[in-house]
């Protein structure tokens, strides 16, 4: 019984403190994550006639070209 | 024979009723991991908006909850110790606010936001949850059962009210005040048409009007699995102490 209310004391420790930590420090974490990226190959595609590289979003080429470039 | 088969239907009923019960819990929660825990990065990491309505839930929850159990243990002092002329008639006053419905004073609650300058902040919500007559009431039933002998005595060594309240009366009813508290704290978690109306900026509100938006998305069940996560866990840690409450409140 004891072990259990330790449990979940403990587990809403966490749950708080990391709602606390992403609150404090979400855009610096988002930032971060947002920088590794995926390196992608990119696709060629139709459009409107005309023959296009298409890179994803948040993806990077391995020529450099980012999800900006079409 | 009859009794052993009485037991077991009882005992069936009871298992399908709690199945049933913990049916759309246990759903939502599966449901929201169907994309592995992606939603809850999402949640925790990529929308801003619900993790801000999260610490909103949560200051709105806790600051109101804390002040309610303040409040009412003051109050139910006054109720349960305190003899003065027409304490009976204030009393049933409390019990008859305790029984409206919210809506009734969800108007003047506006008025008053609107006159002291809170309108539009979580003090809207906060203020207004401190003064819950419920759990005044349940604390004074909960004080009537603290016995007279140990207040007498405890007022021999200190005049100070506030001392005896802390230091006598408050141990003797610790089941009652945590009861009060998380009572409290849920309802205060749950609540969804008090902030609409007091709250006009979307960045104020808590989780709960957000969720009022909430579709069959794998983050929709993320958000909700969160939401339901922090009262859980209160009545997880502190069940015996709101069934000691509770049992106090009916015996009254």
């Amino acid at each position: 019984m004891k072990l259990r209310k330790l449990a979940v004391a403990l587990f809403l420790t966490v749950f708080i403190g990391l709602t606390a930590v992403c609150q404090l420090f979400g855009p610096t974490i988002r930032d971060r994550l947002s920088r590794q990226v995926k390196f992608v190959y990119p696709e060629y595609t139709d459009i409107d006639g005309k023959y296009c590289l298409v890179v994803p979003t948040g993806a990077v080429t391995p020529d450099g070209y980012d999800s900006g470039y079409v | 024979m009859v009794k052993r088969f009485t037991n077991a239907f009882a005992r069936a009923v009871i298992i399908a009723l709690a199945a049933l019960f913990l049916f759309p819990v246990t759903a939502t929660a599966f449901l929201s991991l169907r994309d592995g825990f992606k939603p809850y990065v999402d949640f925790f990491v990529w929308e801003p908006e619900y993790l801000r309505a999260l610490c909103v839930s949560m200051m709105v929850a806790f600051c109101s909850s804390f002040g309610t159990v303040a409040v009412s243990v003051l109050a139910a002092y006054v109720y349960s110790q305190c003899k003065f002329r027409g304490r009976g008639a204030l009393f049933y006053l409390y019990i008859i606010v305790m029984m409206m419905p919210f809506q009734v004073t969800l108007l003047p609650q506006y008025i008053v936001s609107k006159a002291l300058g809170v309108y539009n902040t979580p003090a809207a919500l906060i203020l207004p949850g401190i003064f819950s007559p419920f759990a005044a009431f349940l604390l004074t039933q909960v004080m009537k059962s603290v016995p007279k002998d140990s207040i007498e005595a405890a007022r021999l060594d200190t005049s100070s009210t506030l001392r005896i309240i802390a230091r006598v009366i408050v141990p003797q009813m610790r089941g009652g005040i945590i009861c009060a508290w998380v009572l409290t704290f849920t309802e205060q978690w749950n609540m969804v048409a008090e902030p609409l109306v007091l709250l006009e900026t979307k960045e104020n509100y808590p989780l709960a009007v957000l969720l009022s938006n909430a579709d069959t998305g794998e983050f929709s069940f993320a958000a909700t699995t969160v939401f339901m996560l922090l009262p859980l866990a209160l009545f997880l840690i502190f069940d015996s102490e709101i069934l000691d409450g509770l049992g106090d409140y009916r015996l009254k």
